[in-house]
């Protein structure tokens, strides 16, 4: 980590210098955006409802950006600082290098290399092929797409010729999903049932976590050919890396007593990353005042956890559940099926008054077993509606998902009015809703108002 | 001998007449060749756009324009510079001669190019007086022209030119006249109207002059009839022509490169 934190620092330090020796068209953009939110939950009075106030998410994006005269050379970089009070982020102050990379581009080909996102498919918000980042789930998806997304240390090169190009690219150091903490209103009800074990008896359960060998065996690899046939753009990718999301063992010590009078702990729990490959692709095109946009992927298998009995949970003594967990031993905590994603929308415009985009998700767990964590079938609608009045000062826009297989939904309204053309002012709110073991009833404690001031230099 | 005379005069007469209607241009020749008055076959463009609306409020932008020639149709990419919360937002606009546009629109916020509906000509173009078919290259050949008659703007001898969309081509608009100059060919002035024929809007040249021997706009101003107050002002800050542009400049990857 030491080494790639060294390499963050030479990009940065040549993201700056070598535009002003080459006297390089050199730009600076960057915004200052500070939220406050009103957590609206229930209370533990019967038709009750609490709240907490908190000044959460202060942030200062930078971006940077040099092209020399000849516009074949690029630098470019992009850092954020975050202030978050509420114990999601380790320390209360975080800094991020998202982005620092150098390209070389030539008529037909160039190269890139450095920490990158990237922005593969052509749905909206959720994209099946777009794999080569992880997310910062530390927030759920309050925050937006783009901010969620952590950079990656990336090697590029694309060829191209007139419509079309072939782009590869190897990740040799995989970056994991960031997780709420075990403590943190955001961590999702699956993840709950594994922490809680881990914390029922830490002095007894060895917490570990895997992650792949920084080798370059062990490098993630996509490409990516795209093009535009007719009026039909189209892409297709492949992708062999490891899942962003972990998975789960626990190995248990037969001889419990030998475990700790030797000072071990008898249960491990282990969190690892499976290696997996995707095959997929997305298209867009247009008819008259309508974009079509279609996305889909395979899956090869990874593993899905099964759920857990309760009895293993309820018990409160190390003995009592030392001897459950012998029942265990050779247990099979998850199994590898293979899925697929698939996406297909819309969206219309009426000159800047009127935009409505509206998509339909669906993941399968193909081989399903009944005793999966997960549910065989999960299908969202999805729906963004948007305004524009008074010249185009002032949004009110709606964004929202509605589970069609469980029932449960999300829903975010604002208005947005621009004070001036670098000061914006929002008022909003985020909503959650379903029953418990839902993706967003989950969440349904965390519904929050929020007003955010963000201003762009 | 007599008759020899007769036709002989004949003949001179009708030569001058020949040679006079050959002389005049039609009205296609001159919307011809006013539109096509500063088209070569590359040009690299910087825009500053002030947006006044009604209230007099202004917002300003800057954007530059890389434009090339192609015999399909035109190529485009407009890149916005200022201010900051547009900078590097991006549009790709494929210009297919008989068919919609293509079109990408790059915003930073998405970190990709996205395809946009070609349909949607009469949307304002940033909230201005422009719609987006304003800022496309306009073709003689999508038109029926008129002349109606030679009038005076501006103490400048001018051609009154209208234009009607043909029936197969997608415009805002109903018809457009123009008055343009019949020594060079610049337009001083463009009338708009909507599908109702009602005039919709003018643009008015503010200020024209010779960059590389092309007469250019450098200043335009556009006004909605009923919006009253509000205008919007194109002023041309740089202007290159013929220049040396690639063609992977008017690709997605190019468009996605901010």
């Amino acid at each position: 980590m030491r080494l790639l934190r060294l390499l963050s620092l030479l990009l940065l330090s040549a993201a700056i210098a070598w535009p002003v020796a080459a006297q390089a068209d050199l730009r600076f953009n960057g915004s200052l955006s500070n939220q406050f939110r009103l957590r609206l939950y229930q209370s533990d009075m019967p038709d009750d409802m609490d709240w907490d106030m908190t000044m959460l998410l202060t942030n200062l994006d930078v971006i940077g950006r040099a092209t020399n005269d000849d516009r074949n050379a690029r630098l470019f970089f992009n850092a954020d600082l975050t202030h978050d009070p509420t114990g999601v982020l380790e320390d209360e102050l975080e800094w991020r290098l998202r982005q620092a990379y150098a390209g070389y581009y030539a008529m037909y080909w160039n190269v890139e290399i450095g920490k990158r996102i990237f922005s593969w498919g052509m749905a909206d918000e959720f994209n099946p092929t777009d794999l080569l980042n992880s997310e910062d789930m530390r927030w759920f998806i309050t925050r937006d797409k783009l901010d969620r997304k952590i950079g990656v240390y990336a090697g590029s090169a694309t060829v191209s010729y007139g419509n079309f190009s072939l782009q590869g690219v190897i990740v040799p150091i995989f970056e994991p999903v960031k997780l709420p903490a075990e403590d943190s209103d955001w961590l999702p009800w699956q993840l709950e049932t594994f922490y809680a074990i881990s914390n029922a008896f830490p002095d007894y359960v060895d917490a570990q976590e895997e992650l792949p060998e920084q080798n370059i065996g062990n490098a993630e690899y996509a490409a990516r050919l795209r093009g535009t046939i007719g009026t039909v753009d189209i892409e297709a990718v492949v992708f062999d890396g490891y899942d962003q999301l972990p998975t789960y063992d626990i190995e248990i010590d037969t001889d419990l007593s030998a475990a700790v009078l030797d000072g071990e702990k008898p249960l491990h729990l282990i969190k690892y990353y499976q290696r997996y490959q995707a095959y997929g692709g997305s298209l867009a095109w247009t008819i008259g005042s309508f974009s079509l946009r279609g996305e889909g992927a395979y899956y090869t298998p990874r593993r899905y956890l099964y759920r857990i009995d309760d009895s293993l949970l309820k018990v409160d003594n190390i003995i009592s559940a030392y001897d459950l967990l012998l029942d265990y031993v050779d247990h099979e905590w998850g199994v590898e099926k293979p899925s697929w994603s698939a996406v297909g929308g819309v969206d219309w415009r009426e000159g800047t008054m009127i935009y409505v985009n509206m998509q339909y998700v669906h993941t399968q767990i193909l081989d399903y077993e009944d005793d999966l964590l997960y549910d065989e079938n999960e299908g969202f609608v999805t729906l963004k509606l948007q305004t524009m009045w008074l010249d185009e000062e002032l949004t009110v826009a709606a964004n929202g998902a509605y589970n069609t297989w469980q029932g449960d939904w999300y829903i975010k309204p604002y208005v947005n009015y621009k004070l001036t053309q670098n000061l914006s002012a929002e008022l909003g709110s985020q909503i959650f809703s379903g029953d418990e073991e839902t993706r967003f009833g989950d969440m349904d404690d965390n519904d929050f108002v929020y007003t955010l001031v963000n201003y762009s230099f | 001998m007599k008759s020899r005379w007769i036709a002989l005069v004949a003949l001179l007469v009708a030569v001058v007449f020949v040679t006079a209607a050959l002389a005049e241009l039609s009205a296609f020749d001159i919307a011809k060749k006013s539109l096509e008055l500063d088209r070569t076959k590359t040009k690299t463009s910087t825009y500053q756009l002030t947006v006044i609306n009604k209230r007099g409020k202004k917002k300003e932008y800057k954007f530059k324009v890389w434009e090339k020639q192609y015999a399909d149709g035109a190529k485009k990419l407009i890149r916005f510079v200022e201010p900051a919360d547009a900078s590097g937002t991006g549009l790709l606009n494929h210009e297919k001669k008989g068919a919609d546009d293509l079109q990408w629109l790059f915003l930073p916020s998405l970190n990709k190019a996205r395809r946009l509906a070609g349909g949607d000509r009469d949307g304002e173009f940033m909230g201005s007086d422009l719609f987006y078919e304003d800022m496309s290259t306009q073709s003689a050949e999508d038109f029926n022209h008129t002349l109606i008659s030679q009038v005076m703007y501006n103490n400048k001898q001018c051609y009154l030119i209208e234009s009607v969309p043909k029936p197969d081509v997608n415009s805002a608009y109903s018809k457009m006249r123009s008055w343009v100059d019949i020594e060079t060919f610049v337009g001083y002035k463009i009338e708009l109207y909507d599908k109702k024929n009602k005039l919709l809007k003018t643009v008015t040249s503010k200020k024209i002059e010779q960059i590389d021997g092309i007469w250019t706009t450098r200043e335009a101003v556009v006004v909605t009839v009923k919006k009253g107050k509000a205008k919007t002002i194109l002023k041309l800050l740089e202007r290159e022509y013929n220049v040396d542009i690639p063609d992977n400049t008017f690709t997605k990857q190019f468009l996605e490169r901010y």
